[in-house]
């Protein structure tokens, strides 16, 4: 069985059947992590015996009757998400060791349903970024072109067929990115759909935990299974805030899809003929294109780092050496604390605690914090303003092709590659970023926002304007 | 650098919130500017003045955050916070006198754990306490 040439629903059905066994192909499957890691620098750590001992409960589960919907299902799981097994590492060489004493809710019904955990992904430091840069680990190449970034370890996962789902964390759009470098499908879900119960997120607002998989259909697979209310996260939708599952996606000459024309001039000249063209083969299969604004694309950027950033200073207080992170030794109190959190955070999490406290200060307050407040309810309503004129809205899910592996990267310029992606967090809504075309060789993804808990349809779109996804089975190393 | 004072005096507990300081609040404006920088106590006025920081001296935010940062670091952090704040201006310049409450889009439930005590085990916590003295921890005598 070729993992890459096959559903989540018909992989799990092989092995329900009995036709390959969970263990087999498990056993294969961590094979594959092995080579490729040394090559791609995906995974921080592999489960190893670990998986083959889960693989093995799923093959008595099968052999006394049960038919777990997804049976031995290779997952991949960025390291910002705690599961008790693998060491729990945040992207911060401080907590290489970690052991969470629990296991995040998304993990858990995964395992429920016979999923198999095969490791944890690369990230940035704390998850403060969306090129794994920073990550002590060093970046994780591109599948597709291994003098670039992937952007996010589970879409690079994914995108080498070694494993056939990623669950990953979301905040200004590094799943989404990393799925449009990757040339793979990423959905960022609505937020208050999926428990985040388990996720080490800087931003509290919008860290949000979605998947990366190669189809709409895989993500469907595994989004029924970890959306729903979860006590541990009292931000989760109760039973019935939540529409029922839709059945069939309205018909494309049904759909309205807005297209805010003006926010494709940031873009560079290659990538928006990608776009364009994108447009064009939508058009052709039925889609109708109504065009509208968003006024404060730009400016919700904006909000979102001043919001992201003030809440990164709070939430990374935590990370005291007593709590949490190694104690280092010190002659006081004060000296302790200091020595301590300067070491578990590294340079992206110093300024980002730096930045965040600094906007949180007197004077500083209203003037940023509660202004970029102010724009999140803007934002948040002109998307939902959109929405009324049209069933989905087009975007680019990136701004720029994946950068190089060397060279510097300026801050902002950094930062500004989430023009697209950061303020659809703010929005809440859910996103999915799907292959577009390529310019040159490189795989270019754009974003379909749809109204709140349309994921359903969001994934069903998506298979039906790009019905196969290349998958490089060893990577292009 | 001045649009916000804030001046506290215990004695009465009140406390002002000064924005765009004009002819009213001068006197006590400038009555503070040579030790306005960050925070001025005097004992004998018993007032307290707070200010921003200044973009070009994070010393204070640094220690606030519990954080040990190097010279060249910290000139860095001050050059890229720079950058940033010019970078957010036209957030700033919004119009954002119809903005609303920020809404979510279900409604969210207050859901409450059981409380439960949990001591856990008490050599595990001693050893995170850097002094340890007849069953008590041992602090500071002053927190600043």
């Amino acid at each position: 069985m070729e993992l890459r040439k096959t559903t989540v629903r018909e992989a799990a059905e092989e092995v329900c059947s009995g036709r390959i066994s969970a263990y087999r192909l498990i056993e294969m499957t961590l094979n594959n992590c092995a080579v490729l890691n040394e090559g791609l620098n995906i995974f921080n750590s592999i489960a190893g015996i670990d998986a083959l001992e889960q693989a093995k409960a799923v093959d008595r589960q099968i052999a006394d009757g049960e038919r777990p919907p997804l049976a031995g299902i290779p997952v991949a799981v960025k390291d910002d998400i705690c599961y008790g097994v693998l060491p729990t590492g945040f992207g911060s060489a401080a907590f290489r060791e970690f052991f969470s004493p629990y296991t995040a809710t998304v993990v858990e019904r995964l395992m429920d349903k016979g999923a198999i955990v095969i490791g944890k992904t690369n990230l940035d430091e704390m998850s403060l970024g969306s090129t794994t840069l920073s990550s002590p680990s060093g970046p994780t190449l591109n599948p597709r072109d291994s003098d670039r970034l992937s952007g996010s370890a589970g879409a690079a996962a994914v995108a080498t067929g070694v494993c056939m789902v990623a669950l990953e964390s979301d905040s200004g759009g590094a799943l989404r990115q990393g799925a449009s470098h990757c040339g793979v499908v990423g959905l960022r879900p609505t937020t208050g759909r999926v428990s985040r119960h388990g996720l080490n997120a800087f931003s509290s607002s919008f860290g949000q935990i979605g998947i990366t998989a190669a189809s709409g259909e895989n993500i469907n697979s595994v989004l029924k299974i970890i959306s729903g209310f979860d006590e541990n996260d009292a931000s989760t939708a109760r039973p019935g805030d939540e529409p029922p599952l839709q059945g069939d996606v309205p018909d494309s000459m049904d759909l309205k899809i807005g297209y805010p024309a003006a926010a494709f001039d940031y873009l560079e000249p290659a990538l928006r003929e990608v776009f364009e063209q994108a447009r064009d083969e939508y058009a052709a299969r039925g889609f109708r294109f109504i065009d509208l604004e968003l006024n404060y694309l730009a400016e919700a950027l904006q909000a979102y780092y001043v919001i992201a950033l003030a809440e990164t200073s709070s939430n990374h207080s935590r990370f005291d050496g007593i709590r949490f992170g190694e104690t280092e030794k010190a002659g006081d109190l004060e000296a302790l604390y200091s020595r301590s959190r300067s070491r578990i955070l590294g340079r992206e999490g110093r300024r980002s605690s730096v930045f965040g406290a600094f906007l949180l200060s007197k004077g500083n307050y209203d003037r940023y914090y509660r202004q970029a407040l102010k724009v999140w309810s803007l934002v948040k309503r002109e998307f939902a303003g959109a929405l009324t004129k049209c069933d989905l809205l087009m975007l680019p899910a990136v701004k720029s092709l994946p950068r190089p592996v060397s060279g510097e990267t300026e801050l902002l310029d950094s930062w500004t590659d989430d023009l697209y992606c950061a303020p659809v967090s703010l929005s809440g809504l859910p996103a999915i970023s799907l292959p577009a075309g390529q310019a040159g060789s490189l795989p270019v993804g754009l974003q379909l926002v749809g109204p709140p808990f349309s994921e359903e349809m969001l994934a069903a779109v998506c298979d039906r304007v790009v019905p196969e996804i290349n998958i490089f089975p060893h990577g292009n190393v | 650098m001045l649009k916000y004072l804030q001046a506290w005096t215990p004695e009465t507990g009140k406390k002002l919130s000064l924005r765009n300081p004009g002819r009213r609040f001068l006197p006590l404006f400038t009555e503070f500017m040579p030790v306005a920088a960050a925070r001025f106590t005097n004992e004998t006025e018993k007032r307290v003045i707070f200010l921003p920081d200044p973009i070009n001296g994070l010393d204070r935010t640094i220690r606030i955050m519990k954080l040990e940062v190097d010279t060249p670091e910290q000139e860095k952090l001050e050059q890229e916070l720079q950058g940033f704040l010019q970078w957010v201006e036209p957030m700033l310049a919004v119009n954002t006198g119809e903005a609303g409450q920020v809404l979510v889009n279900h409604d969210a439930v207050n859901v409450l754990r059981e409380d439960r005590a949990d001591q856990g085990e008490l050599a595990d916590l001693q050893e995170a306490a850097p002094e340890f003295a007849g069953g008590f921890y041992l602090v500071p005598p002053v927190i600043e």
